[in-house]
């Protein structure tokens, strides 16, 4: 079943094309990574399938067209975690985590005994229930993660998009919440669209990777195909060495030895 | 372990504790002033006209005169000012993620007064709280229309702006003041805060304002608490982020004007009341917003006592008392909240 589908979507802002001509299908279960240089657009295709910007052409998540559903239904189907949320440090961890209920709540409801039982489902399950009652402020960056991660939970939406979700964390905490997302994945059977900053970490962990570059998808499949020295050098202008991991990842080695290779990078860019 | 995930709600003896300071604060209101009356004594004449309630409250007529007519309802307009005022900063702090908003700093008392004095000098047919919910409309809208005009969006230009629209609205009700040299002195003693009333009119008059006004804010606690996640993550949520500000603002503006058009421009009860509540017992809406009530009411008993005391017989306007206090602690809660956006 299909997940999510972009068909000619456009993204204009502030006049200038930010998306153009997107085309993406994502099945349903799927762990697809969004790679592509800064200000390429993963954030912004991101933020037009869950209706934070809007876009030309059509989108549909589960077969709805996002245009047609009101935000708080579309909230119910989608959550997105920004790549910097918001943490107001003097709130507290379930209260950040039950704010994730808000798509199913009415205009002047408050959380039910099921919403709080949902948020605390979710604390459970990222290992946050001994710091429940602490202060956002008091966290470190991988405990904040979790916990942003955990108000996604709690919005139960089949569909899960992530940004960067491991830009600000170290190696470890990367790998750690890339697998947590995998596992949770995998047990509740969502979709997960992740733009990730980490080549190597990105071709580990997902099935298959869109590359943007300037708004438009130049290259799309599995991590092998997507990931190569030619590919990243032409959108990234950047020399890599591209070694394969031998389970199904590749692992992409930055390299600055030879003047040959910068200049291959000017021809390449040229083309 | 489940016992420690609990969500922030406000609990009993917060309640009970606010409560307490604001029925001390009216005892001790109703028993201070020219004419003796015993704390219990004034107190018990409460407990007396509850129904199936009979005491001896041992007060003569006059006594009791004193208690029912002037006393009772200026501590009571006092009361409703106060928890007027209070919850309005607490609102226009969550709408506009600004720990500085405040209904004084933000010119909306001001824009209030203008309205008010236009129709008190001109004699217009208006109601006085609806033309000061006029003005103080008028004032929000330029303040956050220039606010959101500054480049660096940070804490401070919204206040900025704030002080900007206040002195120009506060220009403008002086020139219309000084007009009509017959209702200089009437604008005058208002202009500047005083809860001197006239039986139980001006109460009964704001009752229903307050009333709406509260309750709208009340029933947005849960949203206004999503909205400190910023627009763009509350909106992904679901939250309809423009109506919400738009209700909110209105209900808090609505508040203030009618605040201003029986109390005067009292300044800083909206910025001291919620951030003691914050501090002592959480951030969370759902705690500061029926906390700020009882205790913003407790404060201007308490404010309005000091007052109409310190300088017995003549009376102080109330809005030095609390500036007096507000000025120290809008310093404090400047330093603290440093680099928040």
């Amino acid at each position: 079943m299909t997940a999510i589908s972009m068909r000619g979507v456009g993204v204009t802002l502030e006049g200038t094309d930010v998306l153009a001509g997107f085309d993406l299908e994502v099945a349903s279960g799927e762990l697809v990574g969004i790679v592509g240089p800064n200000g390429a657009g993963k954030t912004t295709a991101l933020r037009a399938i869950a209706g934070g910007v809007n876009h030309s052409g059509d989108i549909t998540v589960l077969g709805v067209p996002t245009t047609r559903s009101p935000r708080s239904d579309l909230a119910r189907l989608v959550a997105l975690l920004p790549q910097r949320p918001a943490i107001p440090p003097d709130m507290t961890v379930i209260d950040y985590v039950l704010l994730g209920r808000t798509p199913h709540l009415g205009y002047f409801s408050i959380e039910g005994p099921a919403d709080i039982a949902a948020a605390r489902e979710a604390l459970l399950a990222l290992e946050l229930s001994a710091m429940a009652r602490r202060p956002l402020g008091t966290l470190s960056g991988g405990e904040l993660q979790r916990v942003v991660l955990a108000r996604a939970l709690a919005q139960a939406a089949p569909i899960l998009l992530l940004d960067e979700p491991t830009s600000a964390l170290d190696v470890g905490h990367a790998q750690h919440v890339l697998e947590l997302v995998d596992e949770l994945r995998r047990s509740r059977g969502l979709t997960v669209i992740a733009a990730i900053h980490d080549l190597t970490l990105a071709a580990q962990f997902c099935d298959r990777l869109v590359m943007i570059s300037r708004g438009q998808i130049v290259a799309e499949g599995t991590p092998q195909s997507v990931l190569t020295e030619g590919s990243i050098l032409a959108h990234y202008g950047a020399v890599v060495r591209i070694i394969d991991d031998g389970v199904g990842g590749v692992v992409v080695i930055p390299s600055r030895d030879s003047r040959t290779a910068k200049g291959d990078a000017s021809m390449a860019a040229g083309t | 372990m489940t016992t420690a995930m609990v969500p922030s709600r406000l609990r009993p003896g917060w309640i009970l504790g606010s409560l307490g300071l604001l029925v001390g604060a009216i005892a001790v209101a109703a028993a201070v002033g020219p004419a003796q009356i015993r704390a219990w004594d004034a107190v018990a004449a409460l407990i007396d006209r509850l129904p199936f309630v009979a005491l001896d409250t041992g007060l003569t007529d006059r006594q009791s005169d004193i208690l029912w007519l002037v006393r009772f309802p200026r501590i009571v307009l006092g009361g409703l000012v106060g928890a007027m005022l209070a919850m309005a900063g607490a609102a226009y702090q969550g709408v506009f993620r600004n720990p500085l908003a405040d209904p004084y700093l933000l010119g909306v008392a001001a824009g209030a007064g203008l309205g008010a004095t236009f129709v008190i000098v001109t004699g217009a047919g208006l109601p006085l709280p609806v033309a000061a919910f006029g003005g103080a409309v008028l004032a929000v809208v330029l303040t956050y229309g220039l606010g959101r005009t500054v480049r660096s969006r940070s804490t401070t230009s919204l206040v900025l702006a704030g002080v900007a629209v206040a002195s120009f609205l506060t220009a403008l009700q002086t020139y219309v003041q000084q007009l009509n040299a017959e209702t200089v002195r009437e604008v005058f003693a208002w202009i500047l805060g005083r809860l001197s009333t006239n039986g139980w009119d001006e109460v009964i008059m704001v009752l229903p304002y307050v009333a709406v006004s509260a309750g709208t804010l009340f029933l947005h606690r849960r949203l206004l608490d999503a909205l400190a996640l910023g627009d763009e993550e509350a909106a992904g949520l679901g939250v309809p982020v423009r109506r919400v500000r738009l209700v909110v603002v209105a209900a808090a503006t609505l508040g203030t004007a009618v605040a201003v058009a029986v109390g005067g421009l009292i300044g800083f009860v909206g910025i001291i009341v919620p951030h003691t509540i914050r501090l002592l017992a959480g951030s969370s809406y759902r705690i500061v917003l029926p906390l700020a009530a009882v205790a913003g009411a407790a404060f201007l008993v308490a404010a309005d006592l000091v007052a109409r005391t310190v300088m017995a017989p003549a009376e102080l306007p109330i809005g030095v008392v609390t500036a007096f206090l507000g000025g120290p602690f809008f310093v404090l809660v400047l330093r603290t909240t440093r680099g928040v956006a």
